[in-house]
């Protein structure tokens, strides 16, 4: 199984510009950790490492700037 | 090479916001006083937010620490001796200085080429820059979905400096859209060469 919680890692270090330290439990909006424009290429880069593509609905839904909720849903 | 310098911006356009493709121009602009473009091998300009004022260039070398307080773009240079630079912009709140009137209407003259996946931009006037955003736009106003929204630059990744003048036609490949799609990765050819990608994101 891939190593879904890297990816976010990567995907992060990419959109940001610098390494960042997550857990699990981070909210990567809710906890400062992305602003918007960062959110929208954090996204394309999981979708482009992970092979799926991540609509609206499941971003809002499924509350996906949550890394469990994220990690979840890659791996289902 | 350390810059701290207010970027001199000459907007072009109705928008009421400066445009990727102008800030990477007075970018390039201000490295010709300190440095011979020719000697940029690659360029990475990313976007944090939007401004609608103008910006200070900072660049400081690699391996320093960024300066303190908030940026609104993050830049990468490499040099073709191994060097990088890295930098950022700073906004300052300063209005804008002049507007040049016309490009809206030069944009329209921009025409598919390649079903709708590729598109030159032989719009008069315009520099390789303008060339590549306006052809991006149009590309993405024509094939994506969502056209309510504004289409703007999130980062140019040029894997090459460009030149001033001498150049090819402009075409763009769409090569990855978000499942949200409010963001778009295109790949960028001049004449026959590969230079680099854009990243655009849709502001609704």
């Amino acid at each position: 199984m891939a190593d879904y919680k890297s990816i976010i890692e990567t995907a992060l270090a990419d959109a940001v510009g610098h390494s960042v330290e997550i857990s699990v439990d981070t909210h990567l909006i809710q906890d400062d950790v992305i602003d918007s424009l960062d959110s929208a290429i954090f996204l394309l880069n999981v979708e482009k490492a992970a092979g799926v593509k991540l609509s609206e609905q499941d971003v809002d839904e499924k509350d996906l700037f949550k890394v469990s909720n994220l990690v979840a849903f890659l791996e289902s | 090479m350390k810059l701290e310098t207010r970027l001199e911006v000459p907007q072009r356009g109705s928008r009421d916001y400066l445009q990727g493709g102008d800030i990477l121009r007075s970018i390039f602009e201000e490295f010709s006083k300190h440095r011979d473009t020719a000697d940029i091998a690659d360029c990475r300009l990313r976007f944090s937010s939007l401004s609608h004022t103008l910006p200070t260039l900072l660049t400081w070398p690699e391996g320093e620490p960024a300066p303190a307080g908030a940026l609104s773009a993050r830049l990468s240079i490499g040099l073709r001796d191994g060097e990088r630079i890295i930098g950022g912009l700073r906004d300052t709140g300063a209005p804008l200085l002049s507007r040049i009137e016309g490009f809206e209407r030069d944009v329209n003259a921009v025409t598919a080429v390649d079903g709708q996946t590729a598109l030159s931009a032989p719009v008069e006037g315009a520099d390789l820059i303008e060339q590549i955003v306006f052809t991006i736009k149009f590309l993405h106003n024509t094939v994506l979905p969502l056209k309510a929204g504004r289409w703007a630059v999130v980062e140019f990744n040029l894997l090459r400096y460009l030149p001033r003048e001498g150049w090819g036609s402009v075409a763009a490949d769409i090569e990855s859209i978000s499942g949200n799609n409010r963001i778009t990765e295109t790949r960028v050819r001049v004449g026959k060469e590969t230079i680099g990608s854009v990243r655009f994101t849709a502001l609704v």
